[in-house]
């Protein structure tokens, strides 16, 4: 890319411009344990051959989920960032969103290439969901085992996210929980989609690759206001 | 005197002026000031700041160091900013050379660049283009803070006393959440010091065109000393 392509063709094809010409940004938002990180690894095995990602944490303590990530050897460690966010997640990632801001464009800009930046928050609340000054997309994940009346509490999560996961559906019949119930209850609190799923298990995130592919062609095909 | 230019793009009444005080005042302001403690978690780490006692002498220690510092600091760089005579190239020397510790010198820059952004949204001005040349858009804290400060419409003395005031509060705030510590008492803590260090926004202010070799920068060897020991800490909850 940049110095030695030679795209001048582009009367006759505009060529992909996203809204700042910058990369697609991706909250992943949910619970503590709801599988946030486990959700990162798999989607950067899955989608990592395909489109180039930069991921930044958000730790209660220091840079444990970046950590966890670098050591499966999921995407070169230089592509994980950590972000401390002074026992406030949901500060860092609503009301004062200027550190995750800095990292975010500090590794665009180091890494240069970047098609998808996600951004994993800390584990939080139901009421935690991400300003639109620092992702232009959102999923939150919630889990069968954090109890099936989750969907029916609402909350802003569950309510406005652009994409709901109820995850780990493995563990559904050990916990008592009813999936169904769930799905029914979370389409009654939001109109975007639901995905009921096992984010560790084979496969699990193929549905929610899918979903971020078509956001990010979306993204980088969308006309600049 | 003064660029027409830049005297024409920044708010001069008082009432934009009080609405901007307030505003930076406002430990919400959106500059990234709330995942960090001021030295609070570091120094409580390595030693024992759970006794109120031990809060004051540690906010008076601050003040008389940091607090004093930062104080000439911000005097003297909004009076350079007011008389046209900022040099940020040699801003950002006598910045770094008062802060010893690398890893502070590091955050210092990270928090510098958290002000403009921030800054730069509310307060498009020339002026925040310029701030961060020397260093590629990372200038230490108080030379943004002083930027933006300025380009609001902030007086020197009013800068100073709300830098301060997120100092404190930053300290506070972090004895709130690692030690519980009663809010109400929280803020009494807060207005006491700066009550008891109200005279460093004059003494800051005072600074103005003094040339920097003869701007005081007391510093305490612990600070610097915990810090680094933090910043190498596992498990800590502040970025400092
Ligand atoms: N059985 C099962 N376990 C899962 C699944 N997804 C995640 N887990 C487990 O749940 C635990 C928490 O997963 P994480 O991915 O760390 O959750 P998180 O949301 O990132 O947690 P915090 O960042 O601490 O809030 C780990 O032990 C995972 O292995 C799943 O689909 N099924
Ligand atoms: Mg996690």
């Amino acid at each position: 890319m940049g110095a030695g392509h030679d795209h001048h063709d582009h009367h006759d094809h505009p060529a992909p411009v996203s809204p700042e010409g910058r990369p697609l940004r991706i909250g992943i938002g949910g619970p503590v344990g709801s599988g946030k990180t486990s959700l990162v690894a798999a989607l950067c095995k899955t989608l990592s051959d395909e489109l180039s990602l930069g991921v930044i944490t958000n730790d209660i303590f220091t840079s444990e989920d970046a950590e966890a990530l670098r050591s499966q050897g999921v995407l070169p460690t230089e592509r994980i960032v950590a972000v401390e966010t002074g026992c406030c997640p949901h500060t860092a990632i609503r009301d004062d969103i200027s550190a995750n801001l800095d990292a975010v464009e500090q590794l665009e800009a180091r890494l240069g290439d970047v098609d998808v930046t996600l951004v994993e928050s800390g584990g939080d609340n139901l009421t935690a969901i991400f300003s639109r000054g620092l992702v232009d997309r959102q999923i939150f994940v919630i889990d069968t085992a954090g109890g099936d009346d989750i969907p029916r509490k609402g909350g802003p999560g569950v309510a406005t996210a652009d994409l709901l996961i109820i995850n780990k559906i493995d563990l559904a019949p050990h916990v008592g929980a009813d999936v169904e119930r769930m799905q029914r209850d979370a389409a009654e609190r939001r109109t975007g989609p639901v995905e009921a799923t096992s984010v560790t298990a084979p496969g699990g995130v193929a549905q929610i690759a899918a979903w971020i592919r078509v956001a990010v062609h979306e993204w980088h095909n969308s006309v600049p206001s | 005197m003064t660029d027409p230019i830049l005297e024409g793009s920044r708010p001069r009444n008082d009432a934009t002026r009080h609405a901007a005080r307030t505003v930076l005042t406002d430990g919400r302001f959106p500059s990234g000031g709330h995942a960090h403690s001021a030295g609070f978690e570091a120094a409580a780490t390595l030693g024992d700041l759970d006794h109120p006692d031990e809060l004051d002498r540690f906010l008076d220690g601050r003040l008389a160091t940091t607090g004093a510092t930062d104080a000439w600091l911000v005097g003297a760089i909004t009076a350079r900013i007011a008389n046209n005579t900022i040099d940020w190239k040699e801003t950002d020397t006598e910045v770094q050379a008062r802060i010893m510790s690398p890893a502070l010198r590091t955050v210092s820059r990270t928090l510098g660049r958290q002000w403009l952004r921030a800054g730069r949204r509310i307060w498009p001005d020339p002026l925040l283009n310029e701030v961060g040349l020397p260093n590629s858009g990372n200038p230490h804290q108080v030379a943004a803070f002083a930027a933006v400060a300025s380009v609001a419409g902030l007086s020197p003395t009013d800068a100073i006393a709300v830098h301060l005031h997120h100092l404190v509060s930053a300290v506070t705030t972090a004895a709130v959440r690692l030690h519980g510590l009663d809010p109400f008492t929280a803020q009494r803590h807060h207005l006491d010091a700066l009550e008891r260090w109200h005279h460093l926004t004059k003494v800051g202010a005072a600074a103005g065109m003094t040339p920097w070799r003869d701007l005081p920068a007391p510093s305490g060897p612990m600070t610097d000393i915990a810090a680094e020991r933090h910043a190498r800490m596992n498990g800590r909850l502040f970025q400092s």
